[in-house]
């Protein structure tokens, strides 16, 4: 009996511990890293993968990271390896290596404000009946590129010690305060535990999880490593430490919040030698700077999964490489030495991409801008008594719109790759035109066939533009000669780009050409200054409420308050979306001469789950996901 | 009185340095808006918001609310007492560490630029004008001027279109892909040294010719002189003839411009650097002057300023030296 029951004893012993090895490797093996890791691993360089990832990291699915109205039917379970090869122009900063690291707070797919918010950094979120608080909740083992732990109390040093802090922020950004508007008051951070915080309004503000998941927001708006940055703030360093520092760098003790600022993360800074040093959450981490490029290597504690446990991301290596002009961008690419270019692959090069797609080994995708191309937004308050009398006049902007060959312009200035606008008639007549400013008063004419305005005297519109974009020029050529051909005297001037902007905001202008984004629709929530910014003087009088500028029409005021509704602090609304897309039809207060305008992107031919459709930007937010076939 | 002449002509930079630094602080800031209203434009056409508090922050980050004399003021002052040159908005690191960390690579390239059109053009020059009418003559004359006439950026367009159309390279800067962040080794120098003679062509090319006209006609001048007459009805053989005599006084022209090859060297080619991609200083200045970095574009046009300075000092005293005709005042033979 006894023999019996040390035997049960030792089979079950010998069991469990075969049970318990049998359950830790099952764990083991649930995550999978890349092979350059593995070997760190092995040399005891890096912990394994179970303890550098979050204890719920985030699994990667199609619709979770920016992926369109899905044209990409399944995201590939991808191979480690490769190098991704950039270019930027600018010195240490370009769009495709920013976006490309981009990791913010929480996530929307896309740019249609209508998904619905998930976490990205953070675990998730609950707002509260009021629309006042949200509390937020980490990731429980989510570690720094350094390996160290990110907790709330990272939260709390970037909410006391650097927002609130005035040397550092000396002018708070409308996106920490109430209703997300630039006079709300300041929002107030609660830490309920080490991985849960709070943040409440003063009053209802339901836009503030539109506006930090962004895809451009980087999670730097409320995390900030405090373990690194906390050597170079005056309230937790050593003041010996610190002025020593502060000396090497020839910075006076009052300019600490400089050398402060040059270690750390700012949004669309350049890289430098001080700030890559800066712990980081991106997918690839700065290991090292030349005056000409840029390399990146994976984050081993990056806190993504795809959906069979791999930890992403899988491409190991970014290196992007610096070009003095838009001309070596061309050679590069067509020679093959860019694997994904945006910003540089200009369209005016589009024939010569194409041409050496095979040579090259990339893929031309055509996909849509991220904004709207150039329009011609009415200014309704240029002081001239003339221009106001006839610009009040729908059938006026109604005659310019009709007059606008649009396909002529699209396959002249966009290689055919836009589309005929649908918040503007976008019928091509002539007749119409012409039939309409008469009926105006506009019907005489001088000798020399343009007509005249009421006070007798040859009527002019002149529309200036700047380069800041390739189809400003162009597009504009083409409108000013349809304008000519409905007998309006149109002159086109072009100016350096702040000049423009000054003139502007001098109300100097009879038509801004700049680009618009009343109408884009991930800046919906910005409509309502869209719409005014080509009027100064209705921009004041907002802004004073009524005591400045002039004061807008009646229609305008309705078309205003629909904006207002689906501007900064408000859900989306469809049906307000939809009258207030009438509303700009039926009053055309801008005329865009086309909309969905694409793109040519750069993709190596060899990357796979790159998705074709959609804005060509959410490629590169999207980063973590590519791989080499 | 050498050194009393030297040190009369240094004390003389210090106030022409002082105005080229107002006139060059001033144009720089003529245009309307600084260097952060092109940066929003920039950051605006690639998609990205930007508030007006940002924008706040960032002006007074950069020190850019204060108005322009207090601004001039505290930079120059920097540099005379802290030799600190300012910040550079572009680079985002100070301003000496952006123009120092390009100045080796691009001496290397203009001194190489240099010694190569002086080695092809001067025995040109001498051949020609030995040689005066011949068919090499000719021939010389041509290809210079059009190098001359074509503009430096049109030729470099023109070879890397060349090199990669027909022999499948690519000239995408000064190295390959593959070396281009690897630090400094014999291959890195090796794999520069297959691309070099890109720049050096592009750039010498059109230099060459104004070095050949001037050897020519002043060799050319010389050679109807008596005492070479002389000296070849003397028997001297031809060509010691010509290197002991005529040339010494033929260099004398190119000697006097050796003044404008400092600061040659140290900005070096921008447009044909733009082109090529090279990570040299010139295009850094022009890219300071386009968005408006104050700072690193006042600096750089200031050091260029001394070296044309301190340049025109060496050729004068080098042709002092060469030219036993030129004295100063008050030295006695």
């Amino acid at each position: 009996m006894k023999k019996l029951l040390i035997g049960v004893l030792v089979v079950s012993l010998v069991l469990s511990v075969f049970v318990g090895f049998n359950s830790v490797s099952f764990a083991q093996k649930r995550y999978k890293e890349a092979p350059m890791l593995a070997e760190l691993v092995k040399s005891g360089k890096l912990p394994p993968v179970e303890q550098r990832l979050p204890k719920e990291p985030l699994v990667l699915t199609l619709r979770r990271n920016a992926a369109p109205d899905g044209v990409l039917k399944t995201l590939k379970i991808g191979k480690y390896g490769g190098t991704l090869r950039l270019i930027h122009a600018a010195p240490g900063f370009g769009p495709e290596m920013y976006f490309l690291t981009i990791e913010p707070l929480l996530s929307r797919p896309g740019y249609n404000i209508a998904d619905p918010i998930t976490g990205n950094v953070l675990k998730g979120y609950k707002i509260s009946p009021d629309k006042k608080t949200f509390t937020f909740f980490l990731r429980e083992g989510l570690k720094w590129s350094d390996g160290v732990p990110v907790t709330t109390d990272d939260v709390k040093f970037n909410y006391e010690d650097i927002i609130l802090n005035s040397d550092l922020t000396p002018s708070i950004p409308y996106y920490y305060r109430a209703e997300m508007k630039s006079d709300g008051a300041v929002c107030k951070l609660e830490v309920l535990d080490q991985y849960t915080f709070r943040i409440t309004f003063a009053k209802p503000t339901p836009g503030f999880l539109d506006e930090i998941s962004k895809p451009w927001m980087d999670y730097t708006l409320f995390i900030q490593p405090k373990h690194f940055l906390k050597q170079f703030h005056p309230k937790y360093a050593d003041k010996d430490e610190l002025a020593k520092k502060l000396a090497s760098a020839k910075l006076l003790t009052e300019e600490w919040a400089r050398l402060f600022k040059q270690y750390s993360l700012l949004p669309w800074a350049s890289k430098t030698p001080e700030n890559i040093q800066c712990p980081t959450l991106h997918p690839w981490i700065v290991t090292n700077l030349t005056p000409t490029t840029v390399t990146f290597e994976r984050n081993p504690y990056y806190f993504k999964v795809d959906a069979v446990g791999n930890q992403l991301p899988y491409i190991d290596k970014v290196v992007s490489t610096k070009v003095e002009s838009t001309d070596a961008a061309v050679l590069k690419i067509i020679s093959g030495e860019v694997d994904l270019a945006d910003e540089l692959a200009r369209m005016t090069s589009y024939p010569l991409f194409k041409q050496y797609e095979a040579k090259g080994g990339y893929k031309v995708i055509p996909m849509e801008l991220p904004y709207n191309p150039t329009v011609l937004a009415f200014n309704f308050t240029y002081d001239d008594p003339v221009w106001q009398k006839i610009v009040n006049d729908l059938r006026f902007r109604q005659a310019l719109n009709y007059a606008i060959d649009r396909n002529h312009i699209i396959d002249a200035v966009y290689y055919g790759l836009a589309e005929l606008p649908e918040w503007v008639p976008a019928e091509y007549n002539v007749a119409k035109a012409n039939a309409l400013l008469d009926e105006m008063g506009l019907d005489k004419k001088d000798t020399q066939g343009w007509r005249l305005g009421p006070d007798g005297k040859r009527f002019e519109l002149h529309i200036v533009v700047t380069p800041h974009l390739p189809d400003t020029i162009p597009a504009n050529e083409i409108v000013a000669e349809n304008f000519k051909a409905i007998g309006l005297y149109t002159t086109l001037d072009t100016i350096d780009v702040s000049l423009y902007f000054q003139r502007r905001s001098g109300n100097q202008l009879q038509v801004d050409t700049s680009w618009n984004e009343a109408t884009t629709l991930y800046a919906l929530g910005h409509a309502p200054s869209n719409l005014t910014a080509p009027s100064p003087l209705f921009d004041q009088w907002y802004s004073s409420d009524g005591k400045k500028g002039k004061e807008p029409p009646q229609w305008f005021k309705e078309l205003y308050n629909l904006a207002s509704q689906i501007g900064p602090g408000h859900r989306w609304n469809e049906k307000i979306f939809q009258e207030f897309k009438q509303k700009f039809r039926d009053t055309i207060p801008i005329i865009n001469y086309v909309e969905k305008q694409k793109k040519g992107i750069i993709v190596n031919a060899k990357l796979d789950n790159v998705f074709t459709t959609g804005v060509g930007q959410w490629l590169l937010y999207s980063a973590e996901q590519l791989f080499y076939k | 009185m050498l050194a009393s002449y030297i040190i009369r002509r240094v004390i003389t930079f210090i106030p022409i340095l002082f105005i080229i630094s107002i006139l060059s602080y001033l144009i720089i800031e003529l245009p309307p808006g600084d260097y952060l209203t092109t940066y929003i434009i920039q950051l605006r056409s690639q998609g990205m918001e930007v508030s007006q508090e940002q924008i706040l922050n960032l002006t007074r980050y950069y020190g850019l609310d204060k108005p322009i004399y207090v601004r001039y003021a505290k930079w120059i002052w920097n540099i005379i007492a802290h030799g600190n040159f300012g910040w550079s908005f572009r680079f985002n690191r100070p301003v000496s560490a952006v123009i120092w960390e390009r100045i080796p690579l691009t001496m290397t390239i203009s001194g190489l630029t240099l010694l190569f059109t002086y080695i092809v053009a001067i025995p040109i020059g001498i051949f020609s004008a030995v040689k005066q009418y011949s068919v090499f003559d000719y021939v010389f004359t041509f290809l210079g001027f059009i190098g001359f006439a074509v503009p430096s950026f049109l030729l470099a367009l023109l070879v890397l279109w060349i090199s990669f159309r027909y022999f499948g390279v690519a000239v995408t800067g000064l190295f390959s892909p593959n070396y281009a962040e690897a630090p400094w080794s014999l291959m890195k120098v090796v794999d520069m040294l297959k691309r070099v003679w890109v720049p050096i062509f592009v750039v010498g090319f059109g230099g060459m010719t104004g070095l050949i006209r001037v050897t020519r006609a002043s060799l050319l001048d010389e050679l109807h002189k008596q005492y070479v007459i002389v000296a070849r009805a003397k028997g001297v053989p031809e060509q010691k003839l010509i290197f002991k005599y005529p040339l010494r006084v033929a260099i004398n022209p190119l000697i006097s411009s050796v003044g404008w090859l400092l600061p040659g060297i140290v900005s070096g080619e921008s447009i044909a650097a733009i082109v090529l991609n090279l990570p040299t200083t010139g295009p850094v200045l022009l890219s300071a002057l386009l968005s408006q970095d104050t700072y690193l574009a006042g600096s750089f046009i200031l050091i260029l300023s001394f070296l044309v300075l301190l340049g025109n000092l060496i050729s004068d005293l080098l042709l002092a030296v060469l030219d036993p005709r030129i004295r100063f005042e008050g030295v006695s033979e």
